[in-house]
């Protein structure tokens, strides 16, 4: 793959060496076809991985990815890049932790450096009820064979020595998983991108889907602003407008879009080593290869799809922030954005055939889509290759919300993802 | 969105709200199916534009009270309670020519 378009080492010394005059363009800019077996609705992570997993996994090469806006610019740019897989179900577990190992060689696979980095990531806990849940989550990750660790105040203060344990809710442990850390995001739709266009997927950006022609309970033709385009089989994904692209084919889906907000700090010398989340006063940290501190917390709390979040909450952010690494309360913020996350009740995915034949959903990551890129990735593929869905993907079919089996992560998640 | 209209105590911050989600949904029967109920429960018709909500005067009055909002824009239109009728949704054209601050900025980061 790649030919002489492939990156290395040897690469680089022989382009430093001609001014850097030998690279080329890493994906072409085609004009729609009139069809393709499959189009991907949606140019994000997800999609584009799902793209590139048609090609390679299942052969399926006439391929487009359509995307409104540019490659990554949704909620693959705009989350806090964390991975992991300490979830509390075995469905879950087996989603996220075949994510999780998808991206300790993706970088090889995709000949793309995607900057994964299992620098660990450390769920605190702060009352008695923290610690209940995470021994609880903890003994249910190790029984899917899933490294995870429990910690004392003492281990949490030699892993974070920047930390405060004396906070208005004192900490009393944590939750390790070695294995988890953060990666690159815009690497992981470009590396995607770059990959799926060398099999054959055609990239189509700047290219809105503004309806369907539904015949025969099928999408025969998809609407865009670059023409119409039939396709055997159709993927949204589209994250936070998955209920505006579901609407198109006339479904409701069991979603609400909130805004997720997140923040950058100016650089800092390294302090921060590992990812810190905390469930209880919610808020998240970690420390970008740059030296920012990159913060997350808790989504919006009204269906917005505008995104720079509610003004109220930026507070609600920096609060526990303050608690928990008082030197924090000196440091500028550099940047402040909002994604529009697509939350389902159970806090869980939705990968599902819809009642349209043709229609597939990759939605409902809510707050934590990031870490599940290549594993939601790969086993959308299987299941649009395929007869039937992919085993993993089974448990979040559309059905479990008349059925009652959720895969209920909303307790066990705590913190947003 | 900085602040809401409360049918009794008039323009709050937002902070004295708590948002109680879509409103006008509708309780089906207790013999309707298993996929109605949960229709009932979870799906949303979660539009990218206006929608009607329901509201919390949590720190102010404790009405409950409903809103017309833009959730594309996140401009709030008008409130109303649940005696009062329906107001309908207000024409794309009178939202475009309003002077508020966040007008200008509607197409950010789309």
């Amino acid at each position: 793959m790649f030919g002489n378009k492939r990156y290395s080492l040897g690469k680089l010394i022989r382009e430093s060496r001609d001014y850097h005059t030998g690279w080329q363009q890493a994906w072409p800019d085609p004009t729609p076809k009139k069809h393709y077996d499959v189009v991907i609705i949606g140019g994000g992570g997800h999609g584009l991985g799902t793209a590139y997993y048609l090609a390679k996994e299942h052969g399926i090469t006439n391929v487009a990815v359509i995307e409104k806006g540019w490659l990554g610019g949704g909620n693959t740019g705009r989350n806090t890049t964390i991975i992991r897989s300490n979830y509390l179900q075995p469905e879950s577990i087996a989603l996220y932790d075949h994510s999780v190992k998808l991206f300790e060689t993706l970088s090889e696979e995709l000949n793309y450096n995607i900057m994964f980095s299992s620098r660990s990531v450390l769920h605190l806990a702060h009352t008695m009820h923290d610690l209940h849940e995470v021994g609880r989550r903890g003994h249910s990750i190790w029984a899917n064979g899933v490294d995870s660790e429990l910690l004392s105040p003492a281990q949490v203060k030699a892993k974070v020595p920047t930390i405060n344990l004396n906070t208005r809710f004192p900490i009393m442990g944590g939750l390790l998983q070695r294995r988890a850390g953060n990666a690159r995001h815009d690497a992981v739709a470009w590396g995607y991108a770059r990959a799926a266009a060398e099999l054959g997927v055609d990239i189509i950006q700047q290219c809105a889907v503004t309806g369907f022609t539904v015949t025969n309970n099928k999408i025969s033709a998809i609407e865009t602003t670059k023409g119409n385009i039939s396709a055997g089989r159709v993927g949204a994904v589209v994250a936070g407008h998955a209920g505006v692209v579901a609407g198109m084919a006339g479904l409701r889906l069991p979603l609400e879009s909130f805004p997720l907000q997140a923040f950058v700090s100016e650089p800092l010398k390294p302090i921060l080593d590992c990812v810190v989340m905390s469930g209880t006063v919610h808020v998240y940290a970690s420390q970008s290869d740059k030296g920012e501190l990159v913060i997350g917390a808790g989504s919006d709390h009204y269906v917005s799809y505008a995104q720079r979040g509610s003004f109220n909450l930026v507070e609600e952010i920096v609060h526990p922030m303050v608690e928990l690494f008082p030197f924090v309360s000196r440091l500028r913020m550099l940047r402040q954005w909002a994604g529009i996350v697509d939350v389902t009740i159970d806090r869980s995915p939705i990968l599902s055939k819809t009642p349209v034949d043709n229609f597939y959903v990759n939605c409902g990551w809510g707050t934590g889509g990031f870490k599940a890129t290549p594993g939601s990735a790969n086993v959308f593929a299987a299941s649009l290759a395929g007869d039937d869905m992919h085993p993993f993907a089974k448990p979040f079919s559309l059905e479990r919300f008349a059925t009652g089996a959720y895969v209920d992560e909303g307790a066990a998640s705590g913190v947003a993802h | 969105m900085l602040h809401l209209t409360c049918p009794h105590c008039g323009d709050r911050e937002l902070s004295e709200f708590a948002c109680r989600g879509e409103a006008h949904v509708v309780r089906p029967q207790p013999d309707c199916t298993e996929e109605e109920w949960g229709e009932y429960l979870f799906y949303r018709d979660n539009p990218k534009g206006f929608l009607r909500e329901q509201w919390i005067h949590a720190a102010g009055c404790g009405a409950w009270f409903y809103a017309i909002r833009n959730s594309a824009t996140d401009i709030a239109v008008t409130s109303y309670l649940p005696t009062e009728p329906k107001p309908d949704f207000p024409d794309a054209t009178h939202v475009a020519s309003s002077s508020h601050p966040y007008t200008a900025t509607v197409s950010l980061g789309e």
